[in-house]
Parts: C-alpha cells; structure tokens; sequence
C-alpha cells in the first residue's frame, strides 16, 4: 500500500463507509442524524496535521470528523442510536458525539457556538505554550451568527491559535457570498477582523489539504487565529436534515471511462489522483472491503444492542462531591 | 475567625483562589469593580487577568470553551443583565457539558456577577436571572449573603468541576460579618439567627434586610433567620427539616415570584404535608423602577420584611396588604 493512501484516501474512505452504513440502517436512528458525506476531505486534511493535545470544536455534522481522526464506530455507533454501551451513556445521539482522546470533548449543536467554544479552547492552549492548537468548525450557515463576529474579533485581539475552519456546502453566488450573507466572500468576514483567510476548494483534498496545512502551522507558530473556507457542495442526500440513503460509493467510477464521476465527490477526486499515481485498484477494493466489513460489524454489534439503561438518566447532571 | 466587610472577604477569597491555583484566570470587563483595584489585584496577576471586548457572548462562551480544554475560569459578566447577551453560552453550553459527555467532560467557570436592585438602575440593570437559571440543570447557583458566605462560594465555586454562577448584591459591599479561617460550606444553609416564632428563609440582600427587621422585632416576636447561600441544587431537605419546627415561615426573595427560588422551595414544603402557615414575600411582578420610592415599594425592604411578619403572625393571608 502507498504511503500516500493514508495520509488522506484512507481515513475519508473511512468516514464514507461509516455514513453510508449508519444511513443503510436510518429506520433504526432516532431523530436527525446529519451526516458527512460529501465533506470527508476536510476531516482527513484535519486528521492530516492534528496533534495529541489539540483541541476541536465540531458542530451538528461530525461523524466525518471522529472517523477520520480514529475514533472507534462501534462505540460511536452505539451512541448514535441510543444504545447501551455508547461513552456518552445514550445522552449524546448524532448531533453532541464527543471523543477526549481525540481532543473532541464537548460538540455543540447550537450553530455558531463552536467557533466561540473554540475561541475558548485556543485560550487555554495559548496559555499553557505547548504549541496545541484549536479547530473550530462550522458551516456557512454559522457566518450570519453574531457570537462568530464577537469571536473572531476575540480571537485576533488576543492572537489565539485557533484554525477557523468553515465547510461551506452552499452554493455561491455571484454577487454575494451565499444566499444569506451579503457579504462579496465569506472570507471577507474574518478579514475584516485581520484574520489571515484562505479559500480552498474542499472536493480537492489535496488542495484543502494544503490550506489547513498552512493555516495549522501559522497558528502553531504563534501567528494567531487563521480561517479556512473549505468549499464543499451540498450531498443530494443532504437536501433534507434526515439525510435520505444513497447507493453505497462505487469506487470502481474512478477508473477507467469514469463514467457515472461525480467530479464534486472528495473520495474518488483523491482516489482518481491515487490511481493516477500508480496505486492499484486491488489494493484500493482490499483496503475498502476490510473498512466496509469493520463498519457493517460495529452496526450489527450497536443494532443488537439493548437501548440506554434508562435508571442512569439522572447521572452526571453534576459532579458529585 | 477574623470580622471583614463583605468586600474585603470577597476579595480576599478570589486572591487566595489565584494564589493557590495557578492556572485561574480571571476574564472579564468588570472585574475592576467587585474584585477591587485597591487591593492591587490587576498589578499583582497582570498575566492572569485578562479584559475582554464588550462581547458577552463570544466572552462567555471563550470562558466554557477554555474550561473545557482543562483552563479554571472566572468571569465576571459585571451586571447579571448583561447575562442574557451570553445566555446560550450559560443555558446551552455549561450546563451540557457533563451530561452530554456522559461524565467524561467538565465546564469547571465560575460566572460572577452583580444582580437585583442596584438602585436607580431601572428595567433594563436590575435582573435576577438565577429565578430562570434554576430550571436549568447541570449549573451550580448561589447568593451569598454575608462575608462569611461570599468567602465559601468563592472557595466552592472555584474548586467544583461544575458551572457555578455567583449571583452577588451590589448592596452588601458594606455589610460585616466574621469569616473563619477556612472556607465554610456553601452548599448548606446557616442559622443566622435563633429564634422560636416565625422562621424566615433568605439569600443574598435579603439575608441583610431579614437580620435588620429581626432586630426591629426583637422582643415582640423571635424570628428565626435561615440563609441559603446554595439557589440550586436547593436545599431541600436541610429547610425541610429546620421548617419542621415552626408554625410560621416566611421566605423573603430578591426574585419576582413567579417562578422563583422560594416558591420551589415553598412547594416542596407543601407537598411534604406541612401544617405551618408558608408563604413567601417577593419582588413584585413589575420591572424595576427607576424611581427610589416606586423601588422601594416592590423590592421586600426592612420595613416591608418587619410588616410580613408582623401580618402573619396577627395571622394576614398574605404577606403584603397590596399583594395586587
């Protein structure tokens, strides 16, 4: 296997496999469950150059950024769907996954919080100058909120290393960024407070791969806050807040006539780049077939599952002392 | 035990805080006000207090944020009104962060700030938000009311693994009291005052106001004068079984009465199936005026306290002759 594969193909084929499974079972999901289809590059570009005691501040959508990042479907699965077993004792669902190992420890819900929660989490890195940094992501949506413009302002006033990351699956426009901002590019935006902003096409993501790249080690270098537009495009299973199920990927349009290429899809963008590279389709169909059989046995495990023992539901609403 | 003025214990409990915790910090505009300059507090921890842009919000929700990622928090919001620019950071955040984790994350802020009757501060300066914050689970309220309990809720608060939110009076800057050596605690109710007639129950201003009408009536009538620094969790079963020994009970509140501290309070009293004559003495159901007569005739004060008691006691329905 190239070196290459898993630096971005791998973990986004993970993320992929662990959607496309969890979406195989939606009658099953209790509730909303936003996926990431279709956003997968920028998790992997994250993953790409996170470090143990970085910290991230996930939104709403989040399962791409926990697969890509390691942590276990099994578990996430389990508490997903509300069953026993899941780390956050059935309290969490789709929209609040959290992972401390992985530097996820609280996901707000709530659109724009992330990013003042993610403020916050670069304060304690700064103050303690081990060189963490914070990942603060949300969607285009979060741009019109005004706890984002108080914590950009915040951010830069105080030089905090915290990489703005916003995926923007809406389409722009010509004369304004989307069809709620009125500013020209959401980029703008955070330039307006000197934040230093890239936008990068997030289909590409070698090229998202980059941005965040260049945003991370300005941040870690004491540079302060950057920002990041990964622009995605909307999954058409996304249409609706209940994602609706899609045929499974079909790695196998990426090479040859690429007919049936969806040019806006991040997975066979970089496997297309991979192929091109030389890395065979057997290892790629190898690699694929153990990540689909790993997620179709965490989902099975969860399924089987009985619901969250309802006797704890008056647990951790405090610490106790 | 040593005698302080509450501003003094207050201000010697957040130094100790910074001293014994190096990883404290203090963010927030106002902290040149409750924790005193004179006391050298900014020259001392330059590096530790940090003065935020007027942004409530991204302020508050920066403070969690830092929390969370292991950072100890103190902010001051200044005037608990201003709270409500921040209020999804407190409501929506805080108070999820252990829940949501299921146990394996903490919000371990300590939000301080100044809350009812300023005077002449009018509609928009004199809220009591702990009222709306005691139906949120997962935040630790309290309202001290004398040196010795500002000098434990600092203690607490700023050592908990919880949210904590200190809601403080402007008018007990002066009021004196002893404070011990070492922090008291915060979470249970203190008898301030013995007495066998009329049990009065109070937190924060209050507690002033109850120990001066208490005096006024001493001689006609013994109150008793139970603080309850802690506003939630409440202290149910502690009032539940010092209320077992009287007849009368009174609880005098900052807060308006829907919904307030006292009447859940009161409640829970009720549904234990007490006999004793329970009611509570509020903040009428009006915005805070500006005017320092109107004020004073919907915010409880000494006289209005000394003449609930007296009422109920002659045996009045409710504690004010114009309870409309």
């Amino acid at each position: 296997m190239s070196e290459s594969m898993h630096e971005l193909f791998v973990p986004m084929l993970r993320a992929r496999r662990f959607d496309e499974r969890l979406l195989a079972s939606a009658d099953s999901v209790n509730g909303p469950s936003p996926v990431g289809i279709g956003q997968e590059g920028v998790a992997a570009a994250i993953a790409l150059v996170r470090r143990p005691g970085d910290t991230l501040s996930l939104n709403h959508r989040n399962h791409h950024h926990l697969l890509a990042n390691g942590t276990d479907p099994e578990q996430t699965y389990r508490e997903i769907l509300g069953r026993d077993g899941g780390p956050q004792r059935g309290r969490a669902g789709t929209i609040h996954l959290v992972d401390p190992s992985i530097g996820v420890f609280h996901t707000s819900a709530m659109v724009g919080c992330s990013v003042g929660l993610g403020v916050g989490m670069g304060l304690a890195h700064k103050r303690r100058r081990a060189g963490a940094v914070a990942f603060a992501l949300f969607g285009d949506g979060a741009m019109t909120e005004g706890v984002v413009a108080e914590s950009f302002n915040l951010a830069a006033l105080w030089q905090l290393p915290v990489i703005f990351v916003c995926e923007s699956n809406s389409e722009p426009m010509e004369e304004q960024a989307t069809a709620i901002v009125s500013a020209r590019e959401l980029r703008h935006i955070p330039e307006a407070y000197r934040i230093p902003a890239r936008s990068a096409d997030a289909t590409e993501p070698r090229l998202i791969a980059e941005a965040i790249e260049a945003a991370t080690r300005s941040a870690r270098d004491g540079k302060g806050p950057a920002f990041v537009l990964a622009q995605t495009v909307p999954w058409p299973g996304n249409a609706h807040f209940i994602p609706a199920h899609q045929p499974p990927t079909d790695l196998d349009v990426a090479q040859g006539t690429r007919e049936g290429w969806d040019s806006s899809d991040p997975l066979l963008n970089e496997l297309a780049t991979l192929l091109e590279e030389g890395t065979t389709m057997d290892t790629v169909r190898e690699v694929d077939r153990e990540i689909v059989e790993t997620m179709d046995r965490a989902a099975r495990a969860a399924l089987g599952a009985p619901e969250a023992d309802a006797s704890a539901a008056m647990e951790h609403v405090l610490a106790s002392r | 035990m040593t005698v302080l003025t509450y501003h003094e214990a207050r201000a010697r409990a957040v130094r100790r805080a910074l001293d014994e915790n190096p990883e404290l910090i203090l963010i927030g505009s106002d902290i040149a006000f409750p924790f005193n300059p004179e006391f050298g507090l900014i020259d001392d921890y330059a590096d530790r207090v940090l003065l935020p842009p007027i942004s409530e919000f991204s302020n508050i929700a920066a403070g969690v944020g830092a929390a969370v990622a292991g950072q100890r928090v103190l902010l001051p919001v200044g005037t608990a009104s201003f709270m409500f620019h921040g209020w999804a950071a407190v409501v929506q955040e805080a108070a999820n962060v252990r829940y949501l984790s299921g146990g394996q994350s903490s919000a371990p802020i300590t939000i301080h700030m100044q809350s009812g009757a300023r005077r002449s501060g009018a509609a928009q300066h004199e809220h009591t938000p702990q009222a709306m914050l005691q139906n949120i689970p997962g935040l630790r309220l309290y309202q001290p009311g004398t040196p010795a309990e500002i000098d434990a809720i600092l203690h607490a608060s700023l050592t908990a693994n919880d949210p904590c939110l200190i809601f403080d009076q402007i008018h007990l800057i002066d009021s004196e009291g002893e404070v011990g050596d070492e922090p008291a605690d915060a979470n249970q109710p203190t008898v301030l005052r013995e007495g066998g007639d009329v049990l009065v129950v109070a937190a924060g201003l209050m507690v002033q106001r109850t120990l001066s009408a208490a005096e006024r009536l001493q001689g006609d009538i013994d109150v008793q004068v139970l603080s309850k620094p802690q506003i939630s969790p409440a202290p149910v079963d502690t009032v539940r079984e010092i209320a077992a020994g009287f007849d009368t009970v009174l609880f005098v509140d900052e807060c308006r009465a829907p919904g307030s501290p006292s009447s859940y309070l009161m409640s829970c009293l009720l549904e234990s199936g007490t006999d004793a004559t329970v009611r509570q003495l509020c903040t009428e159901f009006a915005p805070s005026p500006f005017g320092l007569a109107m004020l004073d005739a919907v915010v409880p004060t000494v006289d209005t306290i000394e003449a609930a008691v007296r009422g109920l006691v002659a045996g009045a329905a409710t504690p004010r002759k114009s309870a409309a």
